[in-house]
């Protein structure tokens, strides 16, 4: 697991408050309730001060960052 | 004619405007003001006839955001019904609990088959679909059918709005239609703008949350016109934003938690919403943040915060946040008293008055006071009459379970709940009520939620909980298991977030889970 992995996957935990969504990588954050529309628009600022990875909340729908695969996935799209 | 100000008023728009809309939504559909007086006239008079509901019988109206939902508004206050709104957020066992709770009643379903009614754990209601409601829409009434309509006295239950209730059902706050009456004659002083013309509010909030009564009540009674947001819009911002730069919106009400999510994006600014005036927010903690950057991207607009419990007809105090408080991030005051109600601070404890600058319980005094609890005198009794006589003088009050102090200008600040009831992003919640659900099931031995604060707001909810012997699973595997089931029962905004699970509850010494240990537990 890369480093930027493992940073993402401790923000992921941050926000949604819950160790265990570093158990699997695939879960559907909103699906199973650890995201709601207010954590993703937090998720966003995070990334942008982590990596400088800009993303705007209108840019991307909900299901093309659901999980944290996905979501490793978009940021390394735009580092 | 109806005995209700408000309706009368709306009814009179039909011959002023006929052809404006009072309502339109996202998905394009549009309710004009002769649509709505046809319709709620058709409707109303079907009402009133015993053979399709007992008269004076509590009418359901299920749905999100349709036209038929404010026809059916309109069409229960004609007829004498007071209306229960249940947004489709709510899930299939909640709704059976406030059917069960209302008892005799119709259930007028405006969605599309978002609800199974056979199915039913309470039993099937008597439903009335979309294809039935058009049918009532083109039968003939006269004018004397409409004249003979029973309306509303100012004492009759004009709405029963069903809130988090601390033992694991929901509570229906009765709301009179003096309550109504009495709001809109404060709003027609203080937030009417007549020199600007016909406004268009924002109707963001679901008509089971009495934010909505804001812009539904005022839009409609003055000849303005209500935009919503249908399902399909609210999936994502950029179909959100879309819809709202096309909604011609003046008028802004929501949450604070719906403008930051907004904010989040660098687009919504004056250019999506070029015609905003102004934005009200009620509902849960209105942060300094969030004024300076709203009046940042919106420099032409005034913006107002106001205050007030679902027991007392939407707010009972509002103020425009002027940039003279905006210096520092102290908090924001919650308004002025509206006339006619007196908003008294008293100790929690021996329910002597507090000092000017002193804080203390917040009691509301006066006629927009609700009713009380539908079909729960115990609860009615504990909240609506415990106000010391010399303080109600015999008027209605509420003990509102808020913690405030009053300043020398006369405004007010809220600081917290002296309860274990919560907002968490606007939505009103009794942690008990979650706790209740949780420990129903098998697989739970014990739970208490936690409120997790960051910033100064509630960031989420985490269950601390003890797992039963039945329990096979641990960790994440459990955690979905229980989630999964409190699906049907609990809305998704009342599921926690996090869970954590302990070997034992630690008590304190009432014997009661000590909320305290756990917070420090899980760094809330």
């Amino acid at each position: 697991m890369s480093n930027i992995d493992r940073r993402i996957i401790d923000l992921v935990v941050d926000i949604s408050g819950e160790d265990e969504v570093a158990e699997d990588l695939d879960l559907d954050l909103f699906e199973e309730e650890f995201f709601d529309s207010m954590a993703a628009i937090e998720l966003l600022a995070a990334l942008e001060d982590e990596f400088g990875v800009s993303i705007a909340p209108t840019e991307l729908d909900r299901e093309e960052m659901n999980t944290v695969n996905k979501i490793i996935a978009r940021v390394k799209e735009r580092l | 004619m109806f005995g209700s100000q408000f309706v009368d008023a709306v009814d009179r728009q039909a011959d002023l405007a006929p052809d404006r809309d009072v309502f339109f939504n996202s998905a394009d559909e549009h309710l004009t003001y002769a649509q709505l007086r046809e319709r709620s006239n058709a409707l109303a008079v079907w009402l009133d006839d015993p053979a399709h509901v007992v008269a004076g019988a509590p009418v359901i109206l299920y749905g999100h955001k349709a036209p038929h939902m404010l026809v059916g508004i309109l069409a229960c206050a004609k007829s004498g019904h007071p209306y229960v709104p249940i947004d489709t957020v709510y899930p299939a066992d909640r709704v059976s609990n406030i059917i069960e709770q209302v008892g005799e009643t119709l259930v007028i379903d405006t969605s599309v088959g978002v609800i199974d009614w056979e199915s039913l754990p309470g039993g099937a209601p008597r439903v009335v679909r979309v294809a039935e409601l058009d049918d009532i829409y083109q039968r003939p009434v006269t004018s004397k059918q409409v004249a003979d309509l029973p309306g509303k006295t100012p004492d009759d239950t004009f709405y029963l709005l069903f809130t988090s209730g601390s033992t694991g059902a929901p509570k229906g706050v009765e709301v009179s239609s003096e309550c109504v009456d009495g709001f809109l004659e404060w709003m027609d002083q203080d937030y009417a703008f007549p020199e600007e013309g016909p406004r268009v509010w924002f109707n963001r909030a679901a008509y089971s949350f009495d934010l909505s009564v804001s812009d539904l009540v005022n839009g409609p009674a003055h000849g303005d016109t209500c935009f919503a947001l249908e399902e399909e819009a609210e999936a994502s911002l950029a179909r959100t934003f879309e819809a709202l730069g096309k909604s011609g919106m003046t008028d802004w009400v929501s949450t604070p938690s719906f403008l930051d999510q907004c904010l989040a994006d660098a687009s919504f600014d004056a250019n999506l919403l070029p015609r905003l005036r102004r934005m009200l927010f009620v509902g849960e903690t209105l942060r300094p943040s969030t004024v300076r950057e709203a009046k940042r991207r919106f420099p032409q607009v005034h913006v107002y915060n106001g205050y007030g419990p679902t027991e007392s007809t939407d707010f009972v105090s509002l103020c425009e946040i002027t940039d003279d408080m905006l210096v520092d991030d102290k908090p924001l005051p919650i308004g002025y008293a509206m006339p006619g109600v007196k908003l008294v601070v008293l100790d929690p404890q021996t329910l002597e008055p507090k000092p000017t600058g002193e804080a203390g319980e917040l009691f509301i005094v006066g006629h927009t006071v609700a009713k009380g609890y539908w079909g729960r005198p115990d609860l009615t009794e504990a909240a609506f009459r415990s106000c010391p006589p010399q303080v109600a003088k015999g008027r209605k009050s509420y003990r509102t379970g808020d913690e405030v102090t009053l300043s020398p200008s006369g405004l007010y600040y809220f600081h917290g709940r002296l309860d274990l009831q919560i907002k968490l992003h606007g939505y009103r919640i009794e942690l008990g009520d979650i706790e209740s659900c949780l420990c129903a099931l098998p697989l739970v031995q014990a739970a208490c939620v936690i409120p997790v604060w960051r910033d100064g707001q509630i960031h989420h909810l985490c269950a601390c909980v003890v797992a039963a012997d039945e329990a096979t699973e641990q960790g994440l595997a459990l955690t979905r298991q229980i989630k999964a089931q409190v699906r049907d029962s609990l809305p998704t905004y009342m599921i926690p977030r996090s869970f954590k699970y302990l070997d034992v509850m630690p008590l304190n010494q009432n014997g009661k889970a000590d909320r305290k240990a756990l917070a420090a537990l899980i760094g809330a």
